[in-house]
């Protein structure tokens, strides 16, 4: 290409005038892209952030397919128990495998409980009053009364939802995303479905990036402020042209799987033989449901 | 002969042609390349050969057996084409599906049914030959463009293939692993293994290919022969749109050559 091709005014200069613009910083533009770096941080953090399952603390050794299963008797035993201070107990067990499990306390506690509990604690707090909760009233506010009933029945749902919490969240800190999809197959969840998982999991981040790009491509350009409804029609836009790519990204991949001898029934590699240490976890973990359950009939 | 393929026509879901009577030969042991601009037909084609796309017109033989959508449904035959063809992709994002890089090697084998013994054998020592193992429990998305390569030729390699069809394998790497891509391509031929690369690369073409095809625009194959005469074509590339006109000046005089890159640190001499 020479430059007698090139039209004219991509040999001249652009002339600007900045001391007239409006150059107005773009809240709305500033919230898209805040958005997106959080969703993707948020994201990369949660699924991609593997620093403590591959820490070799107590939690760590145990046979995924039998932290699944035994974790899932500890949700059954926070669920089912009563008295609070049983729900107390469970609560304590999980940080005592934090600890053994070498997860920082403090960012364990805050990741539990600065989200769920946090919010159920907000949902829970009408039920404090007499118009929701009668009972013996503790602290008068002219008509209505923060009652004791009410006040135990918040305490112990915030409590069971923390520890319900916690110990949802401490199996995903100490197993390996792909460890814990392949162990789901032990509760006969089928192979194809923890596949498509696994695949949905591999790929998120993957448009997620091209989203980001897209925004990123759009913001060099971008050079006025545009209207909350200009905003809105570019998202809508990315949306439908996302799904769209997705779809073709998907047929290709599936062309990939055929490729190398896909015929529809996954298979999967047998995982290794369980030790002691997998089956006294186990033993331990249906000892506590029986305990909190023999509890729940002596304690009412 | 591993794939024979005559007059084939395939058409894109909008009814333009990507393949226009296209014929094709492969025998065991060589490297073959199919040349041609972005459009031509190159990938179109190599998926073709894989038995993932099927054409509307013409025939395919692989491994002297009709390669067709029908024929595929044997289960035992799809299974043998599977192992003994291996297909590279352009995107690497599209063929690493598995969570981690050890999983994404092992797929191929256990889907073609191997005991767990031997795919753990092939996938440790896949990985140890490609020098890999320090990825082997790491997410794709963490892996760089080159390593994705190398898992995307691992996982293929794994199932021991007879034939491997690489698409564009150097496009978007960087130059040490462009070079480690190519003697790659040219080790496994000397191991035995049939090679069909798909590229518009010139630069590798010489080293990774004993026979070359060049598809035109017109979506048709307008030259096959040795690489060293063909490349040496200046009108051929052209009109393959694989070289360009270099215009530049020396004074007063206005000079036009054809203009190709076939290594990357020097260009062909002209005369003032």
């Amino acid at each position: 290409m020479t430059s007698q091709t090139l039209p004219r005014w991509l040999t001249q200069k652009e002339q600007f005038n900045t001391a007239e613009e409006e150059l107005k910083s773009n809240k709305r533009h500033n919230f898209l892209e805040k958005t997106l770096v959080g969703i993707s941080s948020a994201i990369k953090e949660a699924i991609f952030s593997e620093r403590y399952a591959g820490l070799s603390g107590f939690l760590q050794r145990i046979d995924a397919r039998f932290k699944v299963v035994s974790f899932i008797l500890l949700l059954l035993a926070a669920s089912l128990a009563h008295n609070i201070s049983v729900i107390v107990s469970i609560y304590c067990l999980t940080l005592v495998l934090a600890y053994f499990s070498r997860i920082p306390l403090g960012f364990f506690i805050g990741r539990v409980w600065l989200f769920i509990p946090l919010y159920t604690g907000i949902v829970v707090f009408p039920a404090i009053f007499s118009f929701i909760t009668p009972g013996k009233p503790i602290l008068a506010l002219g008509s209505v009364a923060i009652t004791e009933q009410g006040v135990t029945s918040a305490i112990t749902l915030i409590t069971r939802v923390g520890a319900s919490v916690s110990i949802a969240v401490l199996l995903v800190l100490t197993t390996r995303w792909e460890k814990l999809m392949r162990a789901l197959h032990v509760l006969y969840i089928p192979q194809t479905f923890i596949l498509v998982l696994e695949m949905t999991y591999r790929y998120i981040f993957f448009f997620l990036k091209i989203l980001s790009d897209m925004h990123l491509a759009r913001k060099s350009r971008t050079i006025q402020t545009l209207s909350g409804s200009e905003n809105r029609r570019w998202i809508t836009s990315r949306m439908g042209v996302l799904f769209k790519k997705s779809q073709l990204f998907s047929e290709q991949v599936y062309l990939a799987m055929l490729s190398r001898g896909y015929t529809g029934d996954p298979k999967a590699v047998k995982p290794g033989r369980a030790r002691h240490v997998d089956y006294a976890w186990l033993f331990a973990s249906a000892g506590i449901l029986a305990l909190v359950i023999l509890l729940n009939y002596r304690l009412g | 002969m591993v794939f024979e393929v005559k007059d084939v026509v395939y058409k894109y879901a909008d009814d333009s042609p990507a393949l226009d009577g296209v014929s094709f030969r492969a025998k065991a042991g060589e490297k073959v390349a199919i040349l041609g601009a972005n459009g031509s037909g190159k990938s179109t084609l190599l998926h073709i050969l894989d038995g993932l796309y099927f054409p509307v017109s013409g025939s395919v033989h692989a491994f002297g057996r009709p390669l067709t959508e029908e024929s595929l449904h044997d289960m035992s035959l799809a299974k043998e084409f599977r192992r003994r063809v291996g297909f590279v992709f352009q995107n690497p994002d599209v063929q690493l599906f598995s969570s981690t890089v050890w999983d994404e090697v092992a797929f191929g084998p256990l889907q073609l049914g191997l005991t767990d013994s031997e795919v753990s054998r092939r996938v440790n020592d896949v990985l140890e030959m490609l020098n890999l193992k320090k990825v082997a429990n790491r997410h794709p998305y963490n892996l760089s463009g080159g390593e994705k390569k190398k898992v995307a030729i691992a996982s293929v390699l794994a199932c021991n293939p007879d034939v491997l069809l690489l698409d564009e394998p150097t496009a978007g790497l960087d130059p040490k692993t462009q070079a480690w891509v190519v003697d790659c391509i040219v080790g496994l031929n000397r191991a035995g293994k049939t090679i069909i690369t798909a590229t518009h690369d010139l630069s590798t073409v010489r080293e990774t290919a004993d026979r070359i095809y060049i598809l035109g625009e017109e979506h048709k194959v307008i030259a096959e022969g040795n690489p060293a005469g063909l490349l040496q074509d200046e009108e051929l590339l052209i009109r393959g749109n694989l070289a360009h006109y270099h215009v530049h000046r020396h004074g007063l005089l206005t000079h036009a050559h054809a203009h190709r890159h076939l290594t990357h640190d020097h260009h062909e001499p002209h005369d003032a």
